[in-house]
């Protein structure tokens, strides 16, 4: 999955070497914040291992095969901000000395696979963990952060060459999240079988990943600010023509622009775009910004919610529920 | 250390020369034969002089053209109108030279990185890392993994080998079962020795950076090579405009 030089144009790299800088630049800071030098040695010992793990290769259709990558396990062992600086080490070394990931592709390859990898994994874990805290819950959590954290790096890779004009969007969206949603069911089983091992012979591990992860509030609001500005940099892009639905709702003469233009409460800002401002761009933009932090702030809510509703509760209790 | 010009060179000066000759291939796109043969017949003369095993690099450098090509495949789909076999085949008739471009201008790169990683010992890369001002903590990290990476795989050959001839005829799914205790096992063995070099470590006075044995600056040689490199970068740039 990782974008060779080349693949992408410059606003695409520029833009993404600027969100790596900043996702990883944060990481640093957090990481010095709050581990000590003990844990940092654990960070370069985890990160060799990963670096040896990903010799563990699975078979997919075809003759063909994929390779463990690690972002979702380290994510969820050791927190997703030590988890990013630990995969873009991996990422670096692959891409200095190996050859693996190109240079000026580098900001995308750690966007997509150190920040999305990492935190898809670890928010999913915690999220299920807020939920429960059986063994179900830690072998169900991970394999579905391993498994998203494939699929939606896959997603943004897409995306990526797309935004570049190097590949149709349909057509690279659609291979490949298909074969990285097959690769990811391995990533997910290998992901789930090292959490389950871990959780029975050493479960201290686990809990101090997820103490790392604690406060995760202000670094999900990092997050979010950092793909709110890729959207704003990238609204530009958004297509004036109407979307499917609206394409068919005129064409096949459903309804008329005067129905479509009643509506029982006014949107707030109707066709993506923010009210009140002239200048198209900026309004799309400004838009772009307020709904990814609107989105986030949602999800960390329902997140929220849900733990407070399973606050107090027996573990056995909640295993049903969740079973 | 040998006498010849690469080793000469202060490695942050050879890392940077190579970032900005990557960005002058790919901000160029190099498509006209004279460019490419140019930037080939370049990498090819320096790593002769830093005595670099050219068959390796080439080799280790064709590895991307699998990956480039499959994502090229996807290029001329952009102008598939109605997805016939006729179109498609039109479509890719016509793109030959994008699709092209899109594999040629990565291996480049990849043919210049390594030359530097061919040119250099593991060691001179992660002190002019730490040169260019990395983060403290990405570059103690690098270091450990250098010093780990092959520990842990032999580790995990030994372990995989031993799972082998212990059992050879297991099912899929006890042999899925299997590895993911094996890894786990790695994991917390991994931790456990984090632990003891960090105890290590400190007795050796370890305040949190690693010292550096050399300090190597940069000299009037490197300033050469990252004035010809940068020129090299331009002319590429001007030349496929």
């Amino acid at each position: 999955m990782h974008i060779p030089d080349g693949m992408l144009d410059t606003k695409t790299f520029s833009t993404l070497w600027v969100g790596a800088a900043t996702g990883v630049g944060y990481a640093g800071y957090w990481v010095r914040k709050n581990f000590d030098s003990s844990k940092i040695v654990l960070m370069a010992v985890m990160a060799a291992l990963i670096f040896a793990l990903q010799m563990l290769n699975f078979p997919i259709a075809g003759g063909t095969s994929g390779h463990f990558t690690g972002g979702a396990l380290v994510g969820i062992m050791l927190g997703a901000w030590p988890g990013a600086i630990v995969m873009t080490g991996v990422l670096l070394i692959q891409a200095l000395f190996f050859g693996d990931g190109g240079i000026t592709t580098l900001g995308a390859n750690i966007v997509n696979l150190a920040i999305i990898g990492c935190f898809t994994g670890a928010l999913i874990y915690q999220l299920f963990q807020r939920i429960s805290k059986s063994l179900t819950s830690k072998i169900v959590g991970s394999f579905l952060g391993a498994f998203l954290a494939v699929v939606f790096s896959a997603a943004a890779v897409a995306l990526q060459l797309w935004v570049s004009g190097s590949a149709q969007f349909i057509a690279a969206l659609s291979a490949m999240t298909f074969w990285h949603a097959i690769i990811g069911v391995g990533e997910g089983i290998i992901t789930a079988g090292i959490i389950a091992y871990i959780a029975k012979v050493r479960p201290k591990i686990l809990d101090e990943g997820a103490q790392s992860s604690k406060g995760s509030f202000k670094s999900v609001v990092v997050v979010f600010s950092v793909v709110a500005l890729l959207a704003a940099s990238l609204s530009f892009l958004a297509s004036t023509h109407p979307d499917g639905l609206e394409f068919v709702y005129f064409e096949q003469e459903i309804g008329t622009a005067e129905i479509a233009e009643e509506t029982l409460i006014p949107a707030p800002m109707p066709d993506y775009a923010l009210p009140g401002i002239e200048n198209e761009a900026l309004a799309i933009a400004g838009a772009g910004i307020i709904g990814t932090m609107l989105t986030g702030v949602l999800i960390w809510a329902l997140a929220l919610a849900l733990s407070r509703k399973n606050k107090g509760k027996d573990p056995a209790e909640t295993e049903e529920v969740l079973e | 250390m040998s006498n010849n010009a690469a080793d000469q060179l202060a490695p942050h000066a050879k890392i940077l020369a190579a970032v900005i000759a990557v960005l002058g291939i790919v901000l160029s796109a190099p498509h006209i034969p004279l460019a490419v043969a140019s930037v080939i017949a370049i990498v090819l003369l320096l790593g002769f002089i830093a005595q670099a095993s050219i068959r390796r690099m080439l080799l280790q450098s064709l590895l991307v053209i699998p990956i480039a090509g499959a994502i090229s495949l996807f290029y001329p789909l952009r102008f598939v109108a109605d997805w016939q076999l006729t179109s498609l085949a039109a479509a890719y008739a016509a793109n030959w030279q994008p699709m092209l471009q899109l594999i040629i201008t990565p291996w480049l790169c990849v043919l210049v990185m390594m030359l530097l990683v061919h040119s250099s010992t593991r060691s001179d890369l992660l002190f002019g890392l730490e040169r260019l001002r990395l983060p403290r903590v990405l570059v103690l990290m690098l270091s450990f993994m250098y010093r780990y990476v092959d520990v842990m795989r032999a580790q995990l050959r030994a372990a995989h080998r031993s799972l082998v001839s212990r059992a050879p005829a297991l099912s899929k799914r006890r042999q899925v079962l299997l590895y993911g205790n094996l890894a786990g096992s790695m994991i917390i063995r991994a931790y456990d020795r984090g632990e003891r070099i960090h105890a290590a470590m400190l007795s050796r006075g370890f305040t949190g950076t690693l010292p550096s044995l050399q300090e190597q600056r940069i000299t009037t040689r490197d300033v050469l090579l990252l004035g010809a490199t940068t020129l090299f970068a331009a002319a590429l740039i001007l030349m496929n405009l």
